[in-house]
């Protein structure tokens, strides 16, 4: 769906990008981390074209950015992290403007705007002109201006700037929803718990470079190299903690009550061999789950990494 | 094709929206009827209606022109600054579609405004009063609508190309105000339809290189192209056709991409061709009378085609930056050097081109210049075919050596100082200028008016700078074919092979440090 090769982006002479490469499957919300100046945003401008690469390829939808521009930006829905709106059009104006850009039916084009403004839950102020919108509902609108095309590609840079708790809940359902729809979703942030809860796949970035990419669990996998499961039982934990401790691919096992948290070395075989051996031994188990890193812990890992 | 540039243009909606609104649109409606039904009211109780006529016509003037113009600047402006422009830029809608939307959306009140006053240009025509030397009102519309065009161009490319475009509309509304005020000149009357028509009605069509037609009942004014008789309108109207063109070609490539360069390579040759044969088509006019002799007509052409040729340079000479986006570009490509026509390739190839053309240009302009004189239409009409001889030529061609070096040195001078200096290299390369060109001039005159310094010392200055060698060496028959000659042919061809070698050595040190 997005494929990103050995991409440089230089401004002036300094580089902001160097040598990126990135795939970004259908159906993926991908998270962009990195701190200031990471290149997060310079990526994102260069996907969709605003940006000339110095080199590198860019293929969105099976178009490449540089050769069939058109029919690439054609897919794409971009949110930049401010809001250049027209000021002297109302909510619904704008978004017209827009649904006429990118050739939306007339015969659905009232109706398909009047949907958008309902979902970023602007509805009151459809013939309010944008210059009287607070900072929320500006980013709220670009929202709306971002999915009324019906993208296969949405990229968000910073988007839950400046948005209120309310406002953050509903962005992370629309995104949410737009995964279940199929679409691919890029989204990029400095703010790590912004991403957290929706991001399946993540890019870190520092200082131009991509540290790491993939999925979270593989990122995490890959940064902790090992992998940390959590066991909790109703009742009988010394013979669970017995048969851990003989277990020669459980280490750092750590217990609180009834509940075992521990790193496993072995392969997916070993850990189902593992839960059959409880079960077997008729330890009453609850919960069998694999750990996920948060977000904060692999930026903090590969952070350390980097700067050491 | 056409249909797809109007419909469901977002920028034009955004603009008929915004624009249109009718509680701002009906009050000014109002107030330019009123104005106009004035001007139409003075006309009909004076004996001599132009005065009145003519401020209806400034007024419409201002609203289409000076208005409009600052509009669609305005508008680029704004959006550019805002953000807009980059949303339209990745909506799929073409370049070409954004720039109409603009053109026609941006000034759509003004071009209402003017719409609404042509009701009142009627009565002038109806009883044809002033004397219109030929134009009447169809002619007049016919002019005045590729003349919007050419300036709504003008602004839309200065607005996406200035640096700041902050308060790029006043930039417009002075370039639109001193082309309407100072460039109804004769030399340049194709360029400038509507202030030549003005004048042309208050100064008389003879002072412009126009005839009258035959027929008192013919609405065209006879002008000359290459010493063809062609109507002045339709060569007005294409004129400012081909320029409005260039313009709106280098305004798509910017708003289809920002950091793309407004002119190709190649498109620079076009335009500095078609150019240099507008201008020598223009000069080479056998209606001027006695108002030009041939050495102005000279002067005219060789310094045209240098401006020409120095604009067309700074516009294709790219920065240090852009040419170790180039050198790194190849290097990921795995070429060894840069195509020498690429945007991002240093101006060494394009450097030469251009100044083999300008050489081009002004030997054949010369050459024709030269021989005019043995045409029957001009040696009866212009006095100085009698002084032209063969020693006037010599000092024709040298003077074009002079030009030729001039260009050359700009060209390779420019291309060093951005690479040597990064961002600074303009202002070093003003600099220098300053020093080698306008320095002189100072000295000159202060040695003139100061000091009443003999002539010969004064020459010897005036020849070290092609701002006022060229026409030195044309028109100061005085002057002797010496030390100042070969001052004013040396300096800038040798300061130009010195600029050549020291940019080669300082790309190939680029080249080395990239790689």
């Amino acid at each position: 769906m997005i494929e990103v090769r050995d991409l440089r982006v230089d401004y002036d002479e300094v580089c902001a990008v160097q040598d990126l490469s990135f795939d970004v499957p259908q159906g993926e919300i991908y998270g962009l981390i990195g701190p200031n100046g990471a290149g997060k945003t310079t990526t994102l401008r260069a996907m969709v074209g605003l940006l000339e690469p110095t080199y590198g390829t860019i293929r969105l939808n099976g178009f490449d950015i540089a050769t069939h521009r058109e029919q690439a930006v054609a897919h794409i829905g971009f949110m930049p992290d401010f809001s250049p709106l027209y000021e002297d059009l109302t909510v619904y104006e704008f978004l017209d403007i827009f649904a006429s850009a990118y050739k939306l039916p007339l015969a659905t084009r009232a109706a398909e705007i009047q949907r958008y403004i309902d979902l970023v839950e602007l509805t009151e102020k459809r013939n309010t002109m944008t210059a009287g919108l607070s900072r929320g509902m500006k980013q709220r609108l670009m929202l709306a201006k971002t999915l009324l095309p019906s993208p296969a590609i949405i990229l968000l840079d910073e988007p839950a700037s400046g948005l209120d708790p309310h406002s953050r809940i509903l962005l992370k359902n629309i995104l949410k929803q737009q995964r279940a729809d199929g679409k691919t979703v890029i989204i990029s942030s400095h703010i790590l718990s912004e991403l957290a809860e929706f991001c399946t796949s993540i890019g870190i970035m520092e200082r131009g470079h991509m540290v790491t990419s993939g999925r979270v669990e593989d990122v995490g996998a890959r940064v902790f190299s090992e992998i940390r499961y959590s066991i909790e039982l109703l009742g009988d934990a010394e013979k669970c903690a017995e048969l851990l401790a003989a277990d020669t691919g459980v280490s750092k096992l750590e217990r609180q009550e009834n509940r075992f948290v521990f790193t496993f070395s072995g392969d997916d075989a070993a850990v189902a061999a593992l839960l059959k051996q409880l079960i077997t031994a008729d330890i009453p188990v609850i919960k069998f789950v694999r750990e996920v890193e948060t977000l904060e812990e692999i930026f903090l890992q590969i952070g350390a990494r980097e700067v050491a | 094709m056409i249909t797809s540039l109007f419909s469901d243009n977002p920028i034009l909606i955004k603009h008929l929206r915004t624009r249109l609104r009718l509680q701002q649109l009906i009050p000014l409606i109002i107030v330019v009827v009123l104005v106009s039904a004035l001007f139409c009211w003075m006309g009909s109780n004076a004996e001599d209606k132009l005065p009145a006529f003519g401020f209806l016509f400034s007024l419409q003037c201002i609203l289409l022109f000076l208005s409009g113009s600052c509009q669609v600047a305005g508008a680029v402006a704004a959006a550019r600054e805002g953000g807009q422009l980059d949303f339209h830029r990745i909506s799929p809608q073409s370049p070409l579609a954004m720039a109409v939307g603009y053109l026609v959306g941006a000034p759509i009140r003004e071009l209402i405004l003017f719409a609404c006053t042509i009701p009142f240009m009627l009565p002038f025509f109806a009883i044809g009063n002033p004397s219109w030397m030929g134009f009447g009102l169809p002619v007049l519309l016919l002019a005045m609508l590729p003349a919007a065009f050419l300036w709504f161009s003008v602004a839309l490319l200065l607005a996406l190309i200035v640096p700041k475009p902050r308060n790029v509309a006043v930039l417009v509304a002075i370039i639109v105000a001193g082309a309407h005020l100072l460039f109804a000149i004769p030399m340049l009357q194709h360029f400038t339809v509507i202030p030549t028509m003005i004048s042309t009605m208050v100064q008389g069509a003879s002072t412009f290189g126009m005839n009258r037609a035959h027929s008192s009942e013919d609405q065209w004014i006879i002008s000359s192209f290459f010493a063809i008789h062609i109507p002045y309108v339709i060569l007005g109207v294409l004129h400012q056709l081909i320029i409005g063109i260039f313009c709106l070609y280098a305004a798509v490539r910017k708003l289809g991409n920002e950091q793309r360069y407004p002119i190709s390579r190649s498109i620079a040759l076009l335009i500095f061709g078609i150019f240099s044969c507008l201008l020598l088509g223009d000069i080479i006019n056998p209606i001027f009378n006695s108002f030009f002799n041939f050495t102005d007509m000279a002067n005219f052409c060789l310094y045209a085609i240098l401006v020409v040729a120095i604009v067309l340079l700074a516009i294709c000479t790219p920065g240090r930056s852009e040419i170790i986006k180039g050198i790194r570009h190849v290097k990921k490509l795995g070429y060894r050097a840069i195509p020498a026509w690429s945007d991002r390739a240093p101006n060494s190839l394009f450097q030469i081109v251009v100044t083999a053309l300008s050489a081009l240009f002004c030997f054949v302009g010369i050459t024709i210049i030269y021989y005019l004189r043995f045409t029957s239409g001009f040696n009866e009409s212009i006095d100085g075919a009698s002084m032209l001889n063969d020693a006037e030529f010599i000092k024709m061609m040298a003077a074009s050596l002079v030009t030729v070096g001039t260009t050359f040195f700009f060209g390779a001078s420019m291309q060093y100082f951005l690479l040597r200096f990064r961002k600074q290299g303009t202002s070093y390369l003003a600099l220098m200028l300053f020093f080698l060109w306008l320095l002189p001039l100072a000295i000159a005159l202060v040695l003139t008016t100061v000091f009443s310094h003999s002539s010969a010392d004064v020459k010897t200055f005036l020849s070290l700078t092609p701002l006022s060698s060229i026409a030195l060496i044309i028109t100061d028959y005085g002057i002797d074919i010496g030390i100042n000659l070969i001052i004013a042919v040396a300096v800038p061809w040798l300061l130009g092979i010195g600029f050549f070698i020291l940019s080669l050595h300082e790309t190939r040190k680029l080249t080395q440090q990239s790689m």
